[in-house]
């Protein structure tokens, strides 16, 4: 059959019955509004984390210490300190290592800043190659160097967002000063006891570009928040000379915030080579075999090295064991974690598609039934069945796709006011991920869903219009 | 004509067009299972909304000093924070001390209970190889259940890391928690920084299985917190077995599944230990040279009124009177403390979340509803291909003397009768969506209440009502002349 006579047809057919044709275009625009929204929300949201989880494939954080799932499902980790400044050189030695920096992250500082007084989410005490490792951008100023961890000087790096919180939107911010307070629950001015300190006051030497998206996925230890502040490992606070041996304390994550940390480091942050991440991991494994944990009595000589954590029942546990992290790790697990929201939401669109997909396949019954008399006329006259079926189920694609250029069409409107509600709830500031406009890849994904559907769903009916006999039609003519 | 014919005909004629009146229920009842499924989501959750609303821990007005106020950094709705401003420099920060308990507790006389509590953990020592006793004799934690099964046996029972809440005897009394055996620590075990432990009920056992654990010592390990500060030289490092509570939301466990709700707000006071205030770091450096002159007084006066606490907790007598509380709290907090607290009450706080997840339901109200609403244009379309096909028949009966409002009735008839259909048949199909979601969402476990059966049958009678008027009225329109005209 001649394509300008399958369009003359279906034009013809949708003037003739207008009402109808509207409606079964409308049903359809419906479903596909609905998919191309929740396709772009996942499409975007997937592209954004996969993009941060591949920009931090290669950083390794390792911790001394041990993770347990609890049973109602939180989790626990004891972390202890047993790494030293010798560590991070052996570390650097090797091939697979590009830069580590000891971490000593403090969460919750209260701090100073041009007469008022803040409560900053998170700061640590790092080395200089961590700008390296998590490749941070300087916005002014220069990142702590080796010479300021020398001469153990209190100067501060800090991240743009806490700078224009702290001195306004007026940079520069190079010079300023910021004076960090004693943690309230640490109780300082109890002299002798653990954590004692006095106020710090500390000079910003460089602002550090942030990355918003980086900033959103909630890490699995509130400890490991984005640390907006640094400062260098011998400075203020955790200034301890190296080599006096410190007293080892153990960190507790989730509640307390009763920071207490001095040399040796718990955390070393490790920028592998591309794709070395599982080397350096055994790397540092091996480095790490047969430490015992800070303060535990000389007891069975450890047999078994460091693993991740969890030690099969008997073995001696005063053997040190490694945690490691890799923010690709969280990334993902936050994909995990907003998979079931999205998972709900496909779930009831599909299901609005297949109601559409119903609703198309009985208007085609319908019309097929009023249309046996022309149908076979055209038999009668020479049509084959293929060229019926054709033309049904081609009427039946051309009302789709038009439903879903309507459907794309209302998803401009519907995905903006899906994002500011239910996409919105999901609770991880994921705005920092999703567009504000339904992606291409959607829309496209969408009209291609139209047409399948409509092939699909009209496929039956225009089975049973090429069914009918010309004989009986001509008999009542 | 009667409801019974009515619906007698609408019945026959559905089924002269079986093949589509069942895509149309069909489609109905897809549509409605995805409402039915959702009404029973929110309704599940509102559930658990109420049980915590009811609970102690709702009713808890909480006044902590303005540095330490950490959740103001997780107020602001979608969006990040870095900082949040607490006050002005140069000003000594607020400490809150054991005197400020009994300072608000002789302000503030709506409040029935005053305490304050810290969160936080413990690390006990485990069974050395050396003890090869499994019982859990003195000076260590039994394993637990460390069999080869269980292989990677969680280190929670191997290190007996134990969550702690550090707290005052008021505390017990505020949260309504009973002793199964043994006794409670008192304010003099608070002054002297006493190392004594009262177990939940789950970790009792988890520990000591069935035996009772009373006069039983946990070691704390010198690698952790607690051990550390103890390792400085302030002798004993055990803390005794002094009680065990009952399951800390009662006997409600019946309760509970009446609401069909698998953890109740207070369940996870169960897997703690209680201990005194200032036996643990980093509370335990106050007391020491002090010996606690226990005077058996309450906490607050005397030995201890220095001593400094976390947070000063209220709580009022009921939930309906905790307006009145917080009321008197806040006069007295802005004559006492000026600006340099925060006081928050959980009820608000939850309102508050609640609002926002409001906009939440809505946008899915609306996905939820999408199904529904496209298979009710299925009706409005397949009911006027009906009109147009039956135009004749209609003219006939209408020649012969139908009304109408008959004809208007008879068509409305098919339409609710189809839309009744597929309601039924939808919330079926809605007990097998609600069953595949919860498994989905961990956090809820829905099932199809009442309101979920509402939802679905209410919902596709509504919409088949109001998407088949239209046809109704084209038909009742008929002109029988016109009609029988036709071919």
């Amino acid at each position: 059959m001649l394509p300008s006579v399958v369009l003359a047809s279906a034009y013809h057919n949708v003037r003739r019955r207008p009402l109808r044709s509207v409606l079964t275009i409308l049903q359809i625009g419906i479903g596909i509004a609905c998919v191309v929204s929740v396709l772009s929300y996942r499409t975007s949201l997937s592209a954004g984390i996969n993009r941060v989880a591949r920009e931090s494939e290669d950083i390794v954080v390792a911790s001394g210490g041990s993770e347990t799932r609890t049973e109602s499902g939180g989790w626990i980790r004891e972390t202890y300190a047993i790494f030293s400044d010798e560590d991070a050189e052996a570390l650097l030695a090797s091939p697979d290592v590009e830069a580590v920096s000891p971490v000593a992250p403090q969460a919750l500082l209260i701090v100073e800043a041009e007469g008022m007084r803040y409560l900053v989410r998170a700061g640590a005490a790092v080395g200089p190659d961590y700008a390296r490792v998590y490749g941070l951008e300087m916005a002014e100023g220069a990142f702590i160097a080796r010479s300021d961890v020398e001469s153990r000087s209190n100067v501060v790096v800090i991240a743009e967002a806490l700078a224009r919180v702290l001195f306004g939107s007026r940079p520069p911010y190079v010079g300023k000063t910021i004076t960090v307070l004693p943690n309230g629950r640490a109780m300082p001015e109890t002299p002798g006891v653990a954590g004692a300190h006095p106020s710090v006051a500390y000079k910003v030497i460089g602002v550090f570009r942030d990355d918003e998206a980086k900033a959103s996925i909630p890490f699995i230890s509130p400890m490991r928040d984005i640390a907006l502040m640094l400062w260098p490992t011998t400075a203020g606070p955790s200034a301890v000379a190296p080599g006096v041996p410190g007293a080892a304390k153990a960190v507790m994550s989730g509640t307390s915030a009763a920071k207490l940390y001095a040399y040796p480091y718990t955390t070393m942050a490790i920028k592998a080579a591309a794709g070395r991440n599982a080397a350096v991991r055994e790397l540092v494994k091996s480095m790490v075999l047969g430490r015992k944990r800070p303060g535990r009595p000389q007891s069975a000589p450890a047999a078994s090295g460091a693993d991740d954590g969890d030690p099969t029942p008997g073995t001696d546990d005063s053997a040190a064991s490694i945690v490691f992290e890799t923010p690709a790790d969280a990334a993902r697990m936050f994909m995990e974690a907003i998979s079931s929201l999205t998972l709900l939401l496909g779930g009831a669109v599909l299901i609005a598609l297949v109601v559409s997909g119903i609703g198309i396949l009985s208007i085609m019954m319908v019309s097929v039934v009023e249309r046996s008399r022309e149908v076979g006329l055209r038999r009668a006259l020479g049509a084959s069945r293929a060229a019926i079926v054709a033309q049904f189920t081609f009427d039946s694609v051309a009302l789709s796709l038009a439903g879903g250029v309507l459907g794309v069409i209302a998803s401009m409107g519907l995905y903006p006011l899906l994002q500011s509600t239910i996409f919105a709830g999901a609770g991880f500031f994921v705005r920092a991920f999703v567009t504000p406009y339904p992606s291409p890849v959607a829309a496209l994904a969408g009209l291609g869903l139209a047409a399948a559907f409509g092939a699909l769903f009209g496929l039956l009916p225009a089975v049973q219009a090429a069914r009918v006999e010309p004989a009986e039609i001509l008999r009542e003519l | 004509m009667r409801i019974r014919a009515l619906l007698w005909v609408a019945i026959r004629q559905s089924r002269l067009r079986l093949v589509e009146s069942s895509l149309i229920v069909l489609g109905i009842a897809m549509g409605a299972a995805v409402v039915t499924a959702f009404a029973s989501l929110i309704a599940s959750a509102g559930t658990q909304v109420r049980a915590f609303a009811e609970s102690p821990l709702a009713r808890e007005i909480s006044v902590v000093p303005r540095e330490e106020d950490y959740m103001a950094l997780w107020q602001t709705t979608g969006g990040f924070v870095p900082a949040v401003p607490v006050g002005p420099a140069g000003v000594a920060p607020a400490r809150l001390t054991m005197g400020d308990i009994a300072r608000v507790r002789d302000a503030v006389t709506s409040a029935r209970h005053v305490y304050t509590y810290h969160y936080g953990g413990l690390s006990f020592q485990p069974k050395s190889a050396a003890s090869g006793d499994d019982t859990g004799e003195e000076g260590s934690v039994t394993t637990g259940v460390s069999s080869p099964s269980t292989g990677g046996a969680s280190l929670l029972q191997q290190r007996g890391f134990v969550g702690i809440i550090a707290t005052v005897p008021e505390y017990f009394r505020a949260y309504g928690l009973k002793l199964r055996e043994g006794s409670f620590f008192v304010d003099s075990d608070v002054t002297s920084g006493a190392k004594v432990i009262v177990l939940g009920d789950r970790l009792a056992r988890r520990l000591f299985g069935d035996a009772s654990p009373i006069g039983r010592e946990l070691v704390t390990d010198p690698s952790s917190p607690g051990g550390q500060a103890e390792s400085l030289g302030r002798g004993a490092r055990g803390y005794q077995v002094i009680g065990v509570l009952m399951p800390a939301s009662g006997a409600s466990s019946a309760e509970r599944d009446r609401r069909s709700m698998s953890v109740g707000p207070l369940d996870y006071l169960d897997d703690l230990g209680f201990v005194p205030l200032t036996s643990m770091a980093p509370y335990s450096g106050q007391v020491g040279a002090s010996t606690g002159a226990g005077t058996g007084t309450d906490a607050g006066t005397g030995a201890d009124a220095d001593v400094q606490v976390p947070a000063v907790y209220v709580m009022p007598p009921s939930a309906d009177e905790s307006a009145v509380t917080l009321d008197e709290l806040r006069r007295f907090a802005e004559r006492d403390y000026q600006d340099r607290v925060t006081i928050r009450s959980e009820i608000d706080e939850m309102k508050r979340a609640l609002r926002e997840m409001r906009s939440q339901a809505l946008g899915g109200v609306l996905l939820a509803s999408a199904g529904l609403v496209i298979a009710s244009i299925n009706i409005l379309n397949l009911m006027l291909a009906r009109v147009l096909r039956r135009t004749k028949a209609i003219g006939v009966s209408v020649a012969l003397g139908a009304s109408r409002r008959d004809v208007f009735a008879q068509l409305l008839a098919e339409s609710l009768v189809l839309g009744v259909a597929g309601g039924v048949v939808g919330v079926v199909l809605g007990y097998a969506a609600t069953s595949l979601m919860s498994r989905v969402t961990q956090g809820l476990s829905a099932s199809v209440g009442t309101w979920g059966v509402l939802a679905g049958v209410g919902a596709s009678l509504v919409a088949s009502a109001v998407f088949g008027v239209y046809p109704a009225h084209l038909a009742a329109r008929t002109v029988a002349v016109d009609a029988l005209r036709r071919d």
